[in-house]
């Protein structure tokens, strides 16, 4: 069982290494930029949503409330974060 | 570490935030008359409170020191749980997911998989969820008794009974409204007691320039303790590969998109768009935890470097900085961890052993007071059950075993989880074949590559504890399996789909639409 564990781990083991050497290339520069990237994605698309999917009335409001700001500003706060401690 | 001992007016607070809470609680059960107003609060919650619920059910007891001690000794980075494993898919599941789980009006995640695949998708998961929240019950109410053991000198006996007993009574009442609104309560609680902490902890480290600094004087060893973003071969388990790929792309999706215990209130919100702000406004709050419970954790390097177990961070920031009186307010901010993630465990296992078990394969077709009492009946059996199993746990030798074993099972099942929400909701080509072949076989893989791991010469991954990389390849092999089996098998009719899938309208409907 033993040596078949291990024959399974050293199949396994040869593009598991492979791949952390790549990642292990990529510098610390473009990770962040790969971090902030993804946020602002999302950004984008969160803005370009619909408007019938992201607004709506709460009950005792007459104006309908548009979640977009909402969602904007918790990802800008994530930009702002991940920018400041990396 | 004991802490220094309670005055009157610290226990005075925590009374007084007892006695409310369990008061609110129990006044908001009064009106429950049906298993649909016990289970999903007659679909009636605003998203204030859903959000703030969710946030706070998020977080235990444990976590609260775990997560400061985490920081101690790997510093920011473990913001990453709060920060990119929590907000941008909260924003996803908020616009993408929620409306179609709240559409379908069902009282489980597994009973929506159930209605889009199978009985069999559906039972496999509502086993493994109602397990896991089952046992995560006792051991979350053993390790607050330790933790109150340490810090108080409590008996880890009297905490476990009372702080169930207390928790079980509430929620057997009230159901999910009293979770809820609980919750709301126990978020503000919580929130204003790690904030003091917080800001009295920067004050004794010389405001925050100076606690920086402090930091990084300390040598070379603290040099990424404000870097959220480590190398790939950091000796901490949080290298950025895993964080992005393994937390940010598998295990936080799954844990928002499938997690019983946190959606079930968002499946009880007054509407589809109330479901929908409660999960942008828990987006908000999330911003703030990291920076209440994480930075509480790195600031006591400032005054004592060399603390031997880094569960002790946060223990020794309060006994050595809070005055008297914030001591009581810290510690009702500590049960309110505690009774909002108990609360929300006990409600959901008893939800989903009722609906998709009891209901599903026993007693399908009673009025709906039946399931009441039967909700309640098993609300009661696991409260016992929490209890038992807690006193179980504390009687073993080797109890941080049991408390691995249950976390990695939740961990090996949240790939396959994941991709049965994500390709049951965005893609009307999956089949119930194709998701039971890949829920099998996500399963199979992330158990056998934990296996190989452990057990092989050398371990198959570089890192310690690799749980993050294990859900990603088991996600990874699960969605091909998934697809391929999918597209060999045939398509589900239009009427199992519509109102399931992400803006499908059926097949002509769709094609007139292109």
């Amino acid at each position: 069982m033993q040596t078949l564990i291990d024959a399974i781990a050293n199949i396994l083991r040869v593009p598991g290494d492979y791949l952390r050497e790549l990642t292990l290339m990529i510098p610390h520069s473009a990770a962040r930029t790969i971090f902030i990237l993804y946020f602002a994605a999302l950004l984008v698309w969160v803005l370009t949503m619909p408007k019938s999917e992201v607004c709506g009335v709460l009950p005792g409001k007459k104006e309908p409330i548009d979640l977009r700001p909402y969602a904007a500003a918790a990802l800008i706060g994530q930009i702002m974060i991940y920018s400041l401690f990396s | 570490m004991q802490l220094a001992a309670l005055t009157g007016i610290d226990y005075a607070m925590m009374i007084g935030y007892l006695v409310l809470s369990i008061g609110l609680g129990i006044y908001l059960g009064k009106n429950i008359k049906t298993g649909k107003d016990y289970f999903l609060a007659g679909r009636s919650l605003p998203w204030w409170a859903v959000g703030m619920s969710m946030v706070v059910s998020d977080i235990g007891a444990i976590d609260i020191v775990g997560i400061a001690g985490s920081a101690y000794i790997y510093g920011i980075v473990v913001g990453n749980y709060d920060w990119i494993g929590c907000i941008p898919v909260m924003i996803i599941c908020g616009f993408v997911f929620i409306p179609y789980f709240w559409r379908s009006e069902v009282y489980t995640i597994p009973e929506f998989l159930g209605k889009r695949f199978n009985v069999g998708v559906r039972t496999i998961s509502a086993v493994i969820w109602g397990f896991f929240l089952a046992c995560n019950l006792g051991i979350m109410l053993y390790a607050t008794a330790v933790m109150m053991n340490t810090m108080l000198g409590w008996g880890v006996g009297v905490s476990i009974i009372i702080s169930a007993v207390l928790i079980g009574l509430y929620t057997l009442i009230g159901g999910l409204k009293a979770v809820v609104y609980t919750d709301a309560l126990q978020c503000v609680v919580m929130m204003a007691g790690c904030t003091m902490v917080l800001f009295i902890g920067l004050y004794h480290a010389g405001g925050v320039f100076a606690f920086v600094n402090t930091v990084h004087d300390l040598g070379v060893e603290y040099k990424d303790h404000f870097n959220l973003i480590l190398p790939v071969d950091t000796d901490s388990p949080h290298p950025w590969t895993g964080i992005l790929l393994g937390l940010g792309m598998v295990l936080a999706p799954a844990y928002w998109f499938g997690n019983q215990s946190i959606l079930q209130r968002c499946l009880g919100a007054k509407s589809e768009f109330e479901a929908k702000a409660s999960f942008m406004w828990g987006a908000l709050l999330k911003i703030a935890i990291p920076m209440i419970m994480v930075v509480p954790g790195i600031i006591v390097l400032t005054h004592n470097p060399n603390i031997e177990q880094a569960d002790f961070a946060l223990p020794t920031l309060i006994r050595d900085t809070l005055p008297t009186g914030v001591l009581g307010i810290f510690f009702a901010a500590f049960l309110a961890a505690l009774m909002s993630s108990v609360d929300s465990c006990l409600n959901s296992a008893s939800t989903l052993w009722v609906k998709d078990i009891y209901q599903r394969f026993f007693v399908p077709n009673k009025d709906d007071r039946h399931y009441l009492v039967i909700g309640r009946i098993l609300t009661l059996i696991f409260t016992v059950w929490g209890i038992l199993f807690a006193f179980w746990i504390s009687g073993l030798k080797d109890q941080e075993s049991i408390y691995n074993i249950i976390q990695t099972i939740l961990s090996l099942f949240q790939g396959p989880s994941l991709v049965l929400i994500l390709t049951g909701v965005l893609w009307s080509r999956t089949t119930g074949i194709g998701a039971l072949v890949g829920l099998v076989s996500g399963l199979i893989t992330s158990s056998g590559l934990l296996i190989i791991h452990n057990y092989a010469t050398v371990p198959l991954f570089q890192i310690q504890d690799p749980f993050l990389f294990i859900a990603l390849w088991s996600f990874l092999v699960s969605l091909v399996l998934t697809i391929v089996v999918s597209l060999l098998t045939p398509r589900e009719p239009d009427e199992k789909l519509v109102g399931l899938v992400y803006r499908y309208k059926g097949r002509n409907e769709n094609a007139n639409a292109d």
